[in-house]
């Protein structure tokens, strides 16, 4: 386990291009995703491999801002803006894909568009539905300058950042429903009558999600398993499914909440990637602040963070339906 | 574009039962997904008999990572027909492991298989465990470099490729990964003798550089500068 220290990035005068990029969205069709924000899109992958990837940097009646805000950034960092650029870089995870999709640099703004089409050709990165794709927008410095306090001087070095994440509903699911047999249940010394139960089998919910060898394993009774797959419309079936569900985010929820050490040295972008990080994305939704705020209650009050999964789940709909037998 | 996959959980039992010799068909589990043409698999098909026979020869205390090194390379041109959206189906490489693959990676990893441990090696799940799809990680982290061959330029390097390269961000950058490798080839660190620090070092970097703009030369400056801090390091806990 990882017990690094977090890089500080010590650098002045950057809050005219943070705020800048904070304005811009991804369009991916007709979806939208905003600025440090990531997007759950149910899609085939016909349509995923067709669809536009198109970067907005600002709305239309700001754009002009967004160009001045680049220009004070410049000067306010006290680097020439032949030496900056904006950058954007495309990636998919599973391939580990990095395409460098655009660049245009801050002395040539007055050719900038409002909108850069980056799927026009249509990179590595946007050719992987199950994976989805992540679009990192940076200011960045291209050259290397004499080592200043309190200036970025390396090149490569990103002054500000705009990170868009894409997911799809073909990508990989949380975890592996398996028959729980009698067989099983004896060799995972459960009880004989056992219905349900959460295996992590080795694997790590704060760790990236795509360099583990194993999913977490839901065991389910495999005569209800085998209903649930014969029954699959009913109010009841659905209801059943969500209680499902949320066990196993309960689960998930509690084991991490006992690794206290391990989970206040994260931040929610250390846990971009890990099954942590996506049961919060899904909980919370796409706003950051809100994705925040439940990463703290998991640390605090992870009874608490189960309820907001209730509640994201709508379990509350499920139950009085499956009550009423409202089957649609 | 047509292509064949195999379920998870299929996959798992067939492999458990072939390495305990049972040569089940692998036909009924296998489906063809996607619409058109249908992926020419006899390059896959070749490559994989190809790199079978070679490895058959060789003595039992061979380098098997550095075979896998250059298999790798084998394999990534032999994938280079393959459409992205195709190798980013793990059900895929699913299908290669047992259909093509199975007799090299029952070779590479004859130690775990022997230990009961199969599934994480044939099923796909991690893009940086599965044999098959590492080996196409590790081709493709350096492709475009000047020197693809440095994927097999260094000896009994299992955790330099899979720690330090392919599961971090260095594996998506080709300058990057050939500095890495050169700088170790030439003057190898040990894992504790400073190669982990400076994995470190390198990792956190990329925190605040993005190191894709950088050429071989600017990487190869950026490594050896990274391994005199480590240098120092190790001085300063002396």
């Amino acid at each position: 386990m990882s017990t690094e220290t977090r890089t500080i990035r010590p650098y002045r005068g950057l809050a005219d291009f943070e705020t800048a990029l904070s304005q811009s969205m991804l369009h991916f069709g007709s979806d939208v995703c905003p600025a440090d924000s990531s997007i759950a899109v149910s899609i085939d992958a016909h349509t995923f491999l067709l669809r536009k990837v198109v970067l907005e940097w600002a709305p239309e009646d700001a754009f002009g801002e967004f160009v001045g805000a680049l220009e004070r950034g410049a000067d306010a960092v006290g680097i020439d803006r032949n030496d900056l650029s904006i950058r954007v870089f495309a990636k998919s995870s599973y391939l580990k894909i990095v395409d460098h999709v655009y660049t245009r640099k801050l002395s040539e703004l007055d050719e900038l568009e409002p909108h850069v089409d980056l799927s026009d050709p249509r990179p590595r990165a946007f050719r992987a539905p199950r994976s989805g794709f992540t679009v990192d927008a940076y200011i960045l410095l291209d050259r290397p300058l004499e080592p200043n306090p309190l200036r970025p001087w390396r090149k490569g070095t990103w002054l500000a950042r705009a990170t868009f994440g894409v997911s799809t509903s073909l990508g990989r699911a949380l975890y592996r429903p398996v028959p729980l047999t009698d067989e099983l249940r004896a060799e995972l010394r459960l009880p004989a009558k056992t219905v349900r139960f959460v295996d992590l089998d080795d694997h790590d919910p704060l760790e990236p999600f795509a360099d583990q060898p194993t999913q977490p394993i839901l065991y389910v009774d495999e005569d209800l398993l085998a209903e649930l797959g014969a029954s699959h419309q009913t109010a009841t079936n659905r209801a059943m499914q969500y209680e499902m569900a949320l066990d196993f985010v309960t689960t998930i929820l509690y084991h991490v909440s006992t690794r206290a050490d391990d989970l206040n040295e994260r931040s929610l972008a250390d846990l971009e990637g890990t099954l942590l990080g996506e049961l919060i994305r899904r909980i919370a939704g796409p706003s950051k602040a809100e994705q925040q705020a439940l990463l703290n209650l998991v640390r605090s009050d992870p009874h608490r963070a189960v309820a907001h999964a209730e509640a994201a789940i709508d379990m509350r709909r499920a139950m009085i339906d499956s009550l009423k037998g409202n089957d649609s | 574009m047509r292509y064949p996959v195999l379920p998870l959980n299929v996959t798992e039992q067939l492999a458990k039962r072939k390495y305990d010799g049972y040569d089940d068909p692998l036909e009924p589990h296998v489906t063809w997904v996607g619409d058109g043409e249908d992926l020419s698999l006899t390059p896959i098909a070749e490559c994989a008999q190809r790199l079978t026979s070679e490895v058959a020869v060789l003595p039992d205390d061979v380098d098997r990572d550095r075979e896998e090194g250059r298999a790798a390379l084998a394999l990534y041109e032999a994938l280079s027909h393959v459409p992205i959206e195709v190798l980013d189906d793990p059900g895929f490489w699913r299908f290669l492991a047992l259909r093509y693959f199975w007799d090299f990676i029952r070779w590479r990893e004859a130690k775990p298989f022997a230990n009961g441990n199969i599934g994480k090696y044939v099923n796909g799940v991690s893009s940086t465990e599965s044999v098959l799809p590492r080996m196409y990680l590790r081709a493709k982290a350096l492709d475009g470099a000047s020197d693809p061959s440095l994927a097999w330029a260094l000896e009994s390097a299992t955790d330099f490729w899979r720690s330090h390269v392919i599961r971090v961000q260095t594996g998506s950058a080709p300058a990057v990964t050939a500095a890495f490798a050169r700088s170790q080839r030439d003057a190898r660190l040990g894992t504790d003798n400073g190669l982990r620090e400076l994995a470190k070092l390198l990792n956190r970097s990329w925190t605040n550089i993005v190191m894709h703009v950088y050429d071989e030369i600017e990487a190869a400056a950026f490594i050896d500068e990274l391994r005199d801090r480590v240098t120092e390091l190790d001085q300063g806990d002396v």
